[in-house]
């Protein structure tokens, strides 16, 4: 497993946790009923800090490698990992710059999706 | 693919049905339950569906370490997750659909069985995301 994936399944786990507990306060009434901020902080986190940030990071671990077996040059994917960061940590301090997180989230799916697509190919295929 | 990761898939893919259903019932009962549910059935995709399938994969295909759970300890903590989630968000369920007072203590029961699940998940999967090649058992 590629460095960075283990940081992003770690990062990934650790907002998973971060957002059931607010989902967990949410529902028991614990954090004002179903505020507008608490409610999309924990969709946030959930689904671009643990889901999405989790099944990235296991793309880039167990899809096919380049031809001969060459791993891919992880900076792309540091990049994504760092958007993906920079983007919770913004929107978990301000929750109304949550359209400025959403452009970052966006940005790091875009370069994942730019290098990853060249790995989209059949068993043995040489690149 | 371990027993513990196939009973999670088999579990996601009933809440995806469940999910997928919800639509259906609704446009064809006026059941209060029904429309309630479906108003509040995010979490069947999200929890029931997409995490349970995430788990399920974790648990089966991530590296083994020497640093990671012996593999009787480690089933036992999945079966746990299992347990604890899927309480947790049938409870959650079925107070939606309750037509009367839901009490607060039970809905707290709820959320914190599906946290718990979410804890012992970490502690189960932490130590096998690890480069491979520090494989163990």
């Amino acid at each position: 497993m590629p460095n960075v994936s283990i940081y992003m399944i770690r990062c990934s786990l650790c907002w998973m946790l971060l957002g059931g507990l607010a989902g967990a306060l949410l529902h028991s009434g614990n954090l004002s009923g179903l505020h507008a901020a608490p409610l999309a902080l924990h969709q946030f986190l959930m689904m671009y800090g643990w889901a999405l940030q989790f099944t990235l990071a296991v793309a880039w671990w167990m899809f096919p490698r380049l031809g001969k077996n060459k791993r891919p040059a992880d900076g792309p994917m540091w990049a994504v990992a760092g958007l993906f960061q920079l983007a919770i940590i913004i929107v978990i301090l301000n929750p109304g710059w949550q359209p400025l997180g959403n452009a970052l989230i966006f940005t790091g799916c875009a370069i994942f999706v730019r290098y990853m697509l060249k790995r989209v190919k059949p068993r043995g295929h040489a690149h | 693919m371990p027993q513990v990761s196939r009973v999670f898939v088999f579990a996601a893919f009933c809440y995806l049905l469940v999910y997928a259903a919800l639509p259906l019932l609704e446009s064809v009962s006026s059941q209060q339950a029904i429309q309630q549910l479906s108003r509040m059935s995010t979490h069947l995709f999200t929890l029931g569906f997409l995490t349970q399938m995430i788990m399920a994969v974790a648990v089966w295909m991530f590296p083994r370490s020497k640093k990671a759970w012996s593999r009787p300890v480690g089933e036992r903590l999945a079966w746990l997750v299992f347990g604890l989630l899927n309480t947790g968000l049938i409870l959650r369920h079925l107070l939606y659909m309750a037509d009367g007072g839901r009490p607060a203590w039970l809905q707290t029961l709820a959320g914190m069985c599906q946290f718990g699940a979410l804890l012992v998940f970490v502690v189960l999967i932490w130590n096998r995301v690890q480069p491979s090649s520090q494989r163990g058992r």
